[in-house]
């Protein structure tokens, strides 16, 4: 039997997630070079039916669990489902996005089959005698670590939003769908509401320009000038993780391994140290620019353009030159 | 009603070492600290206490040191604590950390709730507690950041789940995991600290535990290894501009032009 | 006088763009790092702003300034790095003029043969510390506010560094030295290694803390970079087991850079993976000499053991070096959190310091129903005894008054514990305007000498008025 790599298909409100199709692209990328079959699972009540025609021909199997009831799923719906699923299509790996959803129901099914599985992977390979081989940030990022799984199975691994490449080649033959209609709901969970909310205000993965805060800036006045100049690149600002713990931000616009991972065309690092673990927040960036006035800031090694000087002045400058 | 909290020490920094050819650990990081989305965990517990009553039994899975994080909990007035430690708990990935603390929980309580943080500061990958959860076969809800209600049957509760926020029902017993941001820890009193010294703390060992097969815990139960560790490479080659502000914010400014990011 | 005429006759000395006047500058050299005042802003209080802020570019025009500010009898305080911990920079007069010496701040020389450095009183003590550096000497002055310290500033409130065992604080660091009397008046000290010429006059400088004049130059020592360092910590089951120890390796004539004794407390978080539950943890450094520090570092062994000492390796020593500073990046935060956060350093002689710490620490805990933290550490120790730093967290009601009267409470009872055993009420971090309160006890009869010594040097009273002594 041919090795079938599963991905979670989430679908919010008939949308797939970016995360989904980020997915998709690294499973093809590694189905085609082993010979192996690529399987999307879809989860959905009577409400939600996910028009088929784009994930038809990204996968060459399409496994759907459909709830009868108009009822929000919970976690334990999704659990359930991806378990059926597993159980019947024994697939060798299981990707699934580390969105909070998929953070909440897919470790429930690894301790399920008392398997592996690996948290927020920022690679995935592939070797014949290990299988699907993990890689993450470690010990806090300043290191990577490679998991492998190799006596269990399904190999599991969630990954974020943002990291892995979309890619959306298109296969020369449609999947074929199994649809099975499920009746029990598991009502020891019952959402009672839920509300989509915008978050209009942080959209670091979409920004052109990021500007980013580190542990140099100690005030909530410095980190004004970096929203300020932010707002007049008509980028967006981020901060690493000390900002956060020091109550100057928000965990959402924190950057690095503990927080988001971008890929804009410019960061602008300000004050940034620049361990490895901030630095895998932004490794993805097409250009680096780092203002710091300690030379030794391991930042200067990573940059594309260093500036040796007090991040205060420089941005003063820009300020003042973008204002003119 | 009964509680439990889990908690865990974690380094107080994570600054390591790393020889970058070998892959091994050249110094070991050893300051600690509580892991502060745990303190988040036992000031929500200590909330839902304040309001239904009850007793809280905090745990920590973890070396002997792990002891000051429970002496925390203690200064923090929950009622019992225990240490969860034994040598063939080393080296536990998510899944037999996560089985092992089932395990203990059902020797200590019978627990209606089981709180814990959203995430460990070392760790960073939140799927301890939904593991958990499903070893106790249990509800469980992620990403808590309000308790809306609870009574003697049920607890509701809403969690933000990036682009959405749910409110959830749940039934006794379940599993919480609360944000940071939304229970901040209140501080101790010197008194409940040094009080906390002279409480016991009690231990679980293997033996104390239902499945006692050693092959399940540990390093030899995880089934993930970690086959290498090593430092990122570094692909970039830095310019650096030093002079006068002037005269560097205008190359910065002509380096943007031409790099077409503006 | 009139505000306007005040601020035009001072940009006519020192030139209109060393005036500043908007509210930012003077709200930020209206206050230093006083705890109190921390936490106070967020519940409400507000300084009293400074009518200006005056840079003067050098000792010439500071004596200009001066000259006309004493004729005036307008209240003058000399702002330096702004990292004092007891309010000795802070206004609290409307009126008052704030002279910002940060921009007289030349490295004047370093003299190799006799190992000394002149600087100027506006120099950042990191600054300096890094040129020597790169010269090959060190100042041997390491202060957790060397980020932000400048070295009149630290002569000023006799500061004494976290190497201090070994190389001395202010008073042992400065040979020579040029200051400006409140009246203008531009004195020299000559740099000599030792003198018998009268009582000595850099100490009347040294500690006075802008309540006589201005400190705008100084000749200091420098030493050779170390070339050897040996660390060792040991675990001790009590405190008085580790002052112990410590009081028998001063005596014996050793000088360790560092020795530092912190109580169960301040030892569980960051060195809890070397002791049992309830232990102190002692820190030794030496440096220096290689030959030196060898011997040292033996005797100090040996010592240690002897009295009942667990070594526990070099590991938390550098621990304790890598952090040695970040206490001053917390104090923000937990006054955001509501806390009242701060250090109080006292000391006293060996038979006296055991107690000191023992009551204390028992006094705040049943009388101090918002304390949360009360910890202490004894980290400066001399032949003849030693200091101990305590710190304190406690969480008063969110009130200006309030945070006060708990602030006080605590204050009270190390003061009280200290005069009490014969002790020093203040180790290091000067009196500022906030012990003030406790000085005349501290003092005793000598106290007179004080006020005499204030009325000599500055008969108008304009040089930091309540600095010291508290005004009438």
């Amino acid at each position: 039997m041919t090795p079938i790599i599963t991905v979670f298909i989430e679908n919010h409100k008939n949308t797939i997630e970016p995360v989904s199709y980020e997915l998709l692209g690294k499973a093809n990328e590694i189905a085609k070079e082993n010979n192996m079959k690529v399987c999307g699972v879809l989860v959905e009540n009577s409400e939600n039916s996910l028009d088929l025609d784009e994930l038809e021909y990204l996968v060459d199997y399409i496994d759907i669990y459909k709830y009868n009831e108009k009822l929000n799923l919970n976690v334990l719906d999704y659990k359930d489902s991806l378990k059926s699923h597993i159980e019947e299509y024994k697939p060798m790996i299981v990707l699934v996005g580390a969105t909070p959803l998929g953070r909440s129901f897919a470790p429930r099914v690894a301790a399920y089959f008392k398997t592996g599985m690996t948290a927020d992977c920022t690679e995935l390979d592939f070797d014949v005698e290990n299988g699907l081989v993990q890689i993450r940030p470690a010990y806090g990022g300043d290191v990577k670590a490679r998991i492998i799984t190799p006596k269990h199975c399904p190999q599991m691994a969630t990954v974020r939003a943002g990291i892995m490449e979309k890619s959306l080649c298109r296969k020369e033959t449609k999947a074929s769908i199994r649809v099975s209609q499920v009746d029990s709901f598991d009502r020891r969970i019952e959402v009672i509401k839920r509300k989509s909310i915008e978050k209009l205000e942080v959209n670091l993965e979409k920004a052109n320009i990021v500007v980013l805060a580190g542990n140099g800036i100690k005030y909530s006045e410095e980190l004004e000038m970096i929203k300020k100049l932010a707002l007049l690149l008509k980028g967006e600002w981020a901060v690493t993780r000390p900002l956060v713990e020091g109550g100057l931000a928000k965990h959402d616009r924190q950057v690095g391994a503990s927080g988001k991972t971008i890929r804009p065309k410019l960061v602008l690092a300000f004050a940034v140290l620049g361990t490895n673990k901030t630095f895998s927040g932004i490794e993805k960036a097409k250009k680096i620019v780092a203002i710091n006035n300690d030379e030794k800031a391991p930042i200067f090694k990573n940059a594309d353009l260093g500036i040796l000087g007090d991040w205060k002045v420089i941005c003063e400058e820009m300020i003042n030159r973008l204002n003119n | 009603m009964e509680f439990v909290v889990c908690i865990k020490q974690v380094p107080s920094s994570d600054k390591i070492d790393i020889n970058p050819e070998t892959g091994s650990l050249v110094r070991e990081s050893t300051g600690a600290k509580t892991n502060p989305y745990d303190l988040s965990a036992i000031e929500a517990c200590l909330q839902v206490r304040e309001k239904v009553g009850g007793k809280i039994h905090a745990i920590s899975m973890g070396p002997k040191q792990a002891k000051t994080a429970l002496r925390e909990a203690l200064a923090l007035s929950v009622d019992e604590v225990f240490l969860i430690s034994d040598s063939c708990f080393a080296g536990s990935d998510v899944l037999t950390t996560s089985y092992t603390l089932a395990q203990a929980i059902k020797t200590i309580a019978k627990p209606d709730i089981i709180f814990c943080g959203k995430q460990s500061t070392d760790g960073d990958t939140c799927q301890v507690s939904p593991e958990l959860a499903e070893f106790l076969g249990i509800p469980h809800a992620l990403y808590v950041v309000e308790i809306n209600d609870i009574n003697d049957e049920y607890i509701v509760v809403t969690c933000d789940m990036g682009s959405y926020r749910e409110t959830v029902k749940m039934n006794f017993p379940c599993l919480i995991s609360v944000e940071k941001d939304s229970f901040i820890p209140r501080f101790s009193s010197l008194r409940n600290k040094i009080e906390a010294q002279k409480k016991p703390i009690n231990t679980i060992e293997l033996k104390d535990l239902e499945d006692k097969d050693k092959n399940n815990y540990g390093y030899c139960g995880s089934p993930t290894k970690v086959s290498k560790i090593y430092v990122p490479e570094i692909k970039r080659e830095t310019t650096i501009l030093d002079g006068e502000t002037d005269e560097v914010v205008d190359k910065l400014f002509l380096k943007l032009d031409e790099w077409e990011v503006l | 006088m009139i505000k306007e005429n005040l601020i035009s006759e001072i940009k006519s000395i020192v030139g209109e763009s060393q005036v500043l006047t908007d509210e930012s500058t003077l709200s930020q050299k209206s206050v230093d790092l006083y705890a109190l005042r921390l936490l106070q802003k967020h519940y409400g209080w507000k300084p009293t702003l400074p009518v200006c802020v005056v840079r003067p570019k050098s000792t010439e025009e500071i004596s200009k300034l001066l000259k006309y500010l004493n004729e005036n009898n307008i209240p003058t305080i000399p702002y330096g790095g702004g990292s004092g911990v007891l309010g000795g920079a802070e206004t609290r007069e409307e009126g008052t003029v704030v002279i910002d010496v940060s921009e007289i701040n030349e490295i004047v020389e370093l003299n190799e043969k006799d190992m000394t450095v002149t600087v100027q009183g506006g120099v950042f003590l990191k600054d300096l510390e890094a040129w020597l550096n790169e010269r090959g000497y060190i100042t041997g002055h390491y202060p957790q506010s060397i980020d932000l310290a400048q070295v009149g500033g630290l002569a000023a409130t006799r500061s004494i560094g976290q190497f201090s065992t070994k190389y001395g604080g202010a008073e042992d660091l400065v040979l020579g030295m040029e200051g400006v009397l409140a009246d203008g008046e531009i004195v020299r000290i000559k740099a000599v290694p030792r003198r018998s010429v009268g009582p000595d006059l850099r100490q009347l400088w040294i500690g006075s803390e802008g309540m006589a004049g201005i400190i705008t130059e100084l000749t200091v020592k420098v030493f050779p970079k170390p070339e050897k360092r040996w660390l060792q910590a040991y675990a001790v089951a009590e405190m008085k087991d580790g002052l112990e120890i410590i009081r028998k390796v001063m005596q014996k004539g050793y000088k360790p850079a560092v020795v530092r004794l912190h109580d169960w407390l301040e030892s569980e978080k960051p060195y809890g993976a070397f002791l049992n539950e309830g232990e102190s943890i002692l820190l030794f450094l030496c440096e220096g000499n290689e030959a030196i520090c060898d011997v040292e570092g033996k005797g100090i062994e040996a010592i240690a053991t002897a009295g009942g000492g667990r070594p526990l390796g070099e590991k938390p020593v550098e621990i304790w070096y890598e952090h040695k500073n970040d206490a001053a990046d917390e104090y923000e935060k937990y006054g955001l959190m509501g806390a009242l956060v701060d250090t109080i350093e006292i000391s006293a002689t060996w038979s006296n310091i055991a107690d000191i710490y023992e009551e204390t620490c028992d006094r705040v805990f049943y009388e101090v129903d918002e304390a949360v933290y009360f910890s202490g550490h004894s980290s400066h120790s001399y032949v003849n005894g030693t200091n101990i730093y305590f710190q304190m967290g406690a969480l008063p009601k969110k009130d200006v008054k309030e945070v006060e009267r708990v602030y006080y409470q605590m204050w009270s009872i190390v003061m009280e514990t200290t005069l009490k055993y014969g002790g020093t009420i203040g180790h290091h971090h000067g009196v500022g305007k906030h012990r003030t309160k406790w000085l005349k006890e501290e003092l005793g009869s000598s106290y007179v000498m004080m006020e005499k010594i204030k009325a000599a040097f500055d008969s108008n009273g304009i040089m930091n008025p309540g600095v010291i002594i508290e005004k009438k």
